[in-house]
């Protein structure tokens, strides 16, 4: 266990690294020079210099990479060229409304995605399990910057029920959490679904059945937990798709969070904004899916045991 | 042998999944293969007091935000969500498939350095580095094709390094190299046709993945801005008019959804058929 730990958090270290060399190396995709996009034609020639010096450019590109890592290192990821203000304090600012958003997601996806693959499971081939799969089909094809209009123009220009947009009370939560949502829950409930019916052919649920344990105890004391591991890493690889997710969301539902500064440093060529919230994003991916890695050790014991074997053998 | 076959395309073409998919989809090509041919038959006109009017007798799908109507926008969007489409995943297989053979077949310090390459490119989640690269480098059909093949590209090389590692392990190719096969002969005859089924697999799912990243990045406003409006574009467009005009936003995401479900189904089916595993 420990040597497996060991290894997945050493793993991650130059992973984070190359992060934060291609990130710092992000504004040498602007055309040209970037410091012509950013001023224009009409500007002087000492603006252009302070504008390069800000930006760290007067540095050959080996030098830039290493200065960013340097700040980064500290914490510091630059200031804005709009505002003028530190990027990593317009993070913090932002960072609140994305989280809450984020968790409420998942907390929809699980009410919504694992009851309803474990029904699904258990009624196979029912009309339970038909609405189900659909769901699922439906649910992973439909994409948020659809499904956010879609669900504002139901519930709150048709029928009236919800706030359409702008965070305030917890009405407004609703919509944009079920948004990023259900894509997810449609992903928990397939996977569910078959992870379920996989434990429900094996032999130790026979045994529990054949001991007089009630289907509840089968279902929720055998199955459930054994048929709920590969949940744990599916759920850590899709929070890739909720952070994406959560950028396009805001955007739809006006959210003042991380996602929607982001997409104002793109349309305002904040260069700065744009490669610390890109940065703040993965670094949240990979330690998202590191915690999901260790977890998983902790939860299913063979992990530890293919490790040790792995390193023996 | 020859009712074997018979029987077995008769099950391909009876599949449920094969029929939707196949029908959607070749309904989307022979509308964006005619759309020039369309065009130039009922030229796309703009009438500005026509803006985003609802769906009429002359107008069945309504009108979009230029006054123009919104079937004839659809097409041309179309034409180039598939150019965007085939393109990306020509692209991105083209890398994926070098890559996947190189990592897998020789291994090695080549490897390790291109693995840790595609951890790193992998580690920026979903469209966000397609989303970054786009608007740093100016929002254009062949940037959007570049940014989404620079981070589509490693699901492909994971996935064909996976299978050189096991194929170049088999027998029938252990004997093709005691024999004194070349390398090249041994990838072009041995090794790359028994990768096609689960390349042909991926491709359906790429393609779908590609749509939506694509119609994204355009709800976004980075989408192509050099051509007519893509389908997400138009989403784009129908976002500051959902109250007024809601069939701007209604029906190019259905459009999308269908699409997207089509690929999808026939990935499925195609997983089906041609794995042997599933």
């Amino acid at each position: 266990m420990f040597f497996y730990c060991l290894y997945r958090v050493l793993h991650v270290i130059p992973v984070a690294f190359g992060v934060v060399v291609a990130v710092a190396l992000l504004i040498h995709f602007v055309p040209g020079d970037p410091v012509d996009t950013l001023l224009g034609e009409f500007a002087t020639p000492q603006e252009r210099i302070q504008l390069r010096e800000r930006l760290g450019l007067q540095q050959p590109v080996g030098m830039q990479v290493v200065t960013y890592v340097k700040q980064v290192a500290r914490g510091d990821l630059g200031s804005s060229l709009i505002y003028n203000r530190p990027v990593a304090e317009m993070i913090v600012e932002r960072l609140l409304p994305t989280v809450e958003l984020a968790l409420l997601a998942v907390l929809v996806a699980l009410l919504l995605g694992v009851p309803m693959g474990i029904f699904s499971a258990l009624q196979q081939g029912r009309w339970l399990d038909g609405f189900s799969s659909v769901f699922s089909l439906i649910g992973v094809a439909m994409p948020t910057f659809w499904l956010g209009p879609m669900l504002v123009l139901l519930f709150s220009v048709w029928l009236g029920w919800l706030p359409v947009s702008e965070r305030g009370g917890w009405t407004s939560y609703v919509l944009p959490a079920c948004t990023m949502g259900i894509a997810l829950s449609a992903i928990l409930n397939r996977m569910t679904r078959s992870s379920m019916l996989e434990h429900l052919k094996e032999n130790y649920v026979r045994t529990a059945r054949a001991k007089g344990c009630s289907e509840s105890v089968v279902i929720g004391k055998h199955v459930l937990r054994n048929a709920a591991l590969p949940l744990v890493t599916v759920a850590g690889l899709q929070f890739g798709v909720l952070l994406t997710g959560a950028v396009i969301t805001e955007r739809v539902f006006d959210w003042p969070g991380v996602g929607s500064l982001m997409l104002e440093g793109l349309n305002n060529r904040d260069y700065p904004i744009v490669q610390g919230c890109v940065l703040l994003f993965s670094a949240s991916y990979l330690l998202v899916n590191l915690l999901t890695d260790l977890l998983y050790a902790f939860v299913d014991p063979r992990i530890q045991l293919q490790t040790r074997s792995a390193r023996h053998g | 042998m020859a009712k074997k076959i018979k029987k077995t395309a008769w099950a391909y073409f009876t599949d449920p999944r094969i029929v939707y998919s196949l029908t959607v989809l070749l309904l989307l090509c022979g509308v964006a293969l005619l759309s020039g041919w369309v065009e130039m038959r009922w030229p796309y006109e703009t009438d500005l007091a026509m803006r985003g009017l609802p769906p009429s007798w002359a107008h069945p799908l309504g009108c979009d935000l230029d006054g123009g109507d919104l079937w004839m926008s659809l097409i041309r969007g179309a034409s180039i969500t598939l150019y965007v489409m085939g393109l990306t995943v020509l692209l991105s297989f083209s890398v994926g498939i070098m890559v996947g053979i190189l990592t897998g077949y020789w291994g090695g310090w080549l490897d390790t350095i291109l693995m840790r390459v595609l951890d790193v490119v992998m580690a920026f989640p979903g469209i966000l580095l397609a989303m970054a690269i786009t608007a740093i480098m100016g929002p254009s059909v062949h940037t959007l094709i570049f940014a989404i093949a620079a981070t589509g590209w490693t699901g492909t090389a994971r996935l064909v390094r996976g299978q050189v590692m096991s194929l170049k392990e088999r027998d029938y190719v252990l004997a093709a190299v005691s024999l004194g096969a070349s390398t090249p002969r041994i990838l072009w005859v041995y090794i790359l046709p028994s990768l096609w089924s689960v390349l042909l697999i991926s491709a359906a799912f790429s393609l779908s993945g590609v749509l939506l990243v694509e119609a994204g990045l355009s709800f976004l406003g980075l989408g192509a801005q050099d051509g007519a409006p893509t389908w997400g574009s138009l989403l784009n467009q129908g976002r500051s008019v959902l109250t007024e005009s809601p069939h701007l936003s209604i029906i190019p995401g259905l459009c999308i959804l269908v699409t997207v479900l089509a690929l999808n189904f026939l990935g499925e089916a195609l997983r089906d058929y041609l794995d042997p595993r599933s």
